[in-house]
């Protein structure tokens, strides 16, 4: 495997105490190549989630390392954590979480805005974005004008405004019908193999797996499959 | 920075509750800013109007309304002083006046010598500078209680032939009782003051001499009264009259009280939004958002709110004031009251949105995950 740009390592998450404690993830240990969609798989419950959390910094495991690019964010103050957020990972929500109050552009720019970098050529840049995602006549358009498709497609043009290296995806595809589901798909697949970007998709939706380099399947916190396969 | 004006912009109501609260909470302010101002002038603007360096007073007087009286000697006694140019008398008392009507109103005399001020309030000659015995002057705001139609016209002070000789303006009382002006002379008589009795003597420093030099030297001389400077007898009855009356201390609480209640308004509607788009705090946190850009976006969307409902306020506070003016006619506004009300406007939205910052911020980012 090339160098990872995103690692876990023995990584434990536990929630509640005593005997209502539920151990989400059981030391999980994973590496994700650059170029490559991995799709993460399981049932409710298996930890899947947790995991995602994990990788994006969002959630500090109990015990194990994160790494990312090869710098250990498990040790970093919320603050930094936030700052590598930023500069490395996009994020993709099954809900959207665009801003309702803002249209398409705004939405996408707010990323830019996020990271102070918000002028001209990023403006620039965020209307390439959407002309690439089919999105350019729904500019002025705001969150409640728009498809669940078309949501999701500002929602990963936000993602990748700032280039990061690393694409987190949750449930992308849930929220959506089948067509806009496989276009959503494709995107994804495109940012990895194109774009050179990691991918990391959660899904229950079995029909993810055509587009994955990688599957890992989770049960109670646990790996229990890890199979890759040529596309 | 375009998140705080679409977040607002987005729940107009919520918009205009929160201006709303702050245009109340603003004219609340303004208003009883104008009051209390107005009552301070008001409670200072005998002493101020005259042309006097130092005022010599009983001992332990603190306003000009409530004299006791002192003696007439001390007037030669300080004009013999070195670096004392001229020395001028006031007395003061209420006394019974007889309208024309023959309805009887209390008021507030006020004798002066002539030369007390040219400022001050006389009941001259018409196009003289000499005073017309037996003839007194009111304030134009009180012409209507008195029941003045024209002047001149008769009166009795305390059972003494009395004429209005004309009104004068800006002497609104804030005691109730209207001023009258009179000379030293008359004012003397219609209270009944012994000869060897006066209540204020006011004294005029020779050029060049220090005033405070003087002053002290003064109160070294007459060890029985006080011997203040204007400004300082002036900021000495203000004082009285906001801390040992009910009244300026009502007023003042008022205005507070305008403060507080805008402070509660802004702070329920801000937070109220803040909840609102919670979800939409934890994406930005999530996606990378500093706690500063958080705190930014909620304070911005305050003060928003707070420039509309301060701009708002003062529009309406301005043709208020305007109006209460004829019932109140010491009230004031000068130009920089509102401009001063600007800064607490602006400290009550920041504070109104410290519940809803720490709200924010505390938000969890990795509920984003959460359908």
């Amino acid at each position: 495997m090339p160098n990872p740009v995103l690692a876990i390592q023995d990584a434990r998450v536990g929630y509640g105490d005593g005997a209502a404690r539920v151990q989400a993830l059981a030391g999980i240990s994973l590496s994700f190549a650059p170029a490559t969609v991995t799709l993460i798989m399981g049932p409710s419950g298996s930890g899947k989630t947790t995991l995602l959390s994990v990788l994006g910094c969002l959630l500090r495991p109990d015990t194990g390392h994160v790494l990312i690019d090869g710098q250990e964010a498990g040790n970093l103050s919320e603050p930094e954590r936030t700052a590598l957020r930023r500069r490395h990972i996009g994020f993709v929500f099954q809900a959207f979480r665009l801003f309702r109050s803002l249209n398409s552009l705004q939405n996408v720019l707010i990323a830019a805005e996020i990271a102070g970098v918000a002028d001209a050529a990023m403006r620039e840049q965020a209307r390439q974005l959407l002309d690439r995602l089919g999105m350019s006549k729904k500019l002025a358009a705001k969150p409640k004008a728009l498809s669940g498709g078309e949501k999701q497609r500002i929602a990963i043009a936000r993602a990748l405004l700032c280039k990061p290296r690393i694409v987190l995806a949750d449930e992308p595809t849930a929220s959506l019908d089948s067509k806009a589901g496989r276009e959503i798909s494709e995107i994804l697949q495109g940012l990895a193999e194109r774009g050179g970007h990691t991918v990391v998709v959660v899904s229950h939706d079995p029909r993810w797996e055509a587009f994955a380099r990688r599957t890992v399947v989770l049960q109670d916190g646990c790996v229990v499959d890890d199979r890759s396969r040529e596309l | 920075m375009r998140l705080a004006w679409t977040n607002i912009a987005h729940d107009k109501t919520r918009f205009a509750v929160a201006v709303l609260g702050i245009t109340g909470a603003v004219f609340l302010m303004v208003f009883q800013g104008s009051i209390l101002l107005g009552f301070l002038q008001a409670a200072s603007k005998i002493i101020d109007t005259t042309g006097a360096d130092l005022w010599i007073t009983g001992r332990g007087v603190s306003c000009f309304e409530f004299p006791v009286t002192i003696e007439r000697r001390i007037v030669e006694i300080a004009h013999s002083a070195p670096g004392v140019a001229e020395t001028n008398r006031i007395c003061t008392s209420q006394v019974e006046l007889r309208k024309p009507d023959g309805n009887q109103q209390l008021v507030v005399l006020v004798g002066a010598d002539e030369r007390v001020g040219d400022r001050f309030p006389m009941p001259r000659i018409a196009g003289r500078a000499a005073v017309q015995p037996e003839s007194v002057m009111v304030d134009e705001s009180n012409a209507a209680l008195l029941n003045l139609t024209h002047y001149p016209q008769a009166v009795e002070l305390n059972d003494q032939r009395a004429t209005i000789l004309g009104q004068t303006s800006g002497f609104g009382s804030f005691l109730g009782s209207p001023y009258v002006f009179t000379s030293y002379a008359d004012g003397a008589r219609y209270i009944h003051l012994s000869p060897e009795l006066t209540m204020f003597i006011l004294v005029r420093v020779s050029p060049g001499s220090s005033v405070e030099e003087v002053r002290r030297a003064l109160q070294k001389r007459l060890e029985n009264v006080d011997v203040w400077t204007r400004d300082d007898f002036s900021r000495k009855a203000r004082l009285y009259w906001i801390t040992q009356t009910g009244a300026g201390g009502a007023i003042l609480m008022a205005a507070m009280l305008g403060f507080l209640v805008g402070l509660a308004i802004v702070s329920q509607s801000i937070y109220a939004t803040t909840m609102e788009n919670i979800e939409e705090f934890a994406t930005l946190k999530a996606i990378g958002a500093s706690h500063g850009f958080i705190i930014r976006v909620i304070v911005l969307q305050s003060l928003m709110c707070g420039i509309a409902g301060y701009v708002l306020g003062v529009l309406v506070t301005a043709p208020v004031v305007h109006a209460a003016a004829a019932s109140i006619s010491w009230v004031s506004m000068p130009l920089w009251l509102p401009a001063v009300v600007f800064l607490p406007a602006l400290l009550m939205c920041v504070l109104a949105s410290v519940l809803s910052i720490r709200t924010a911020l505390s938000v969890e980012p990795a509920r984003v995950f959460r359908a």
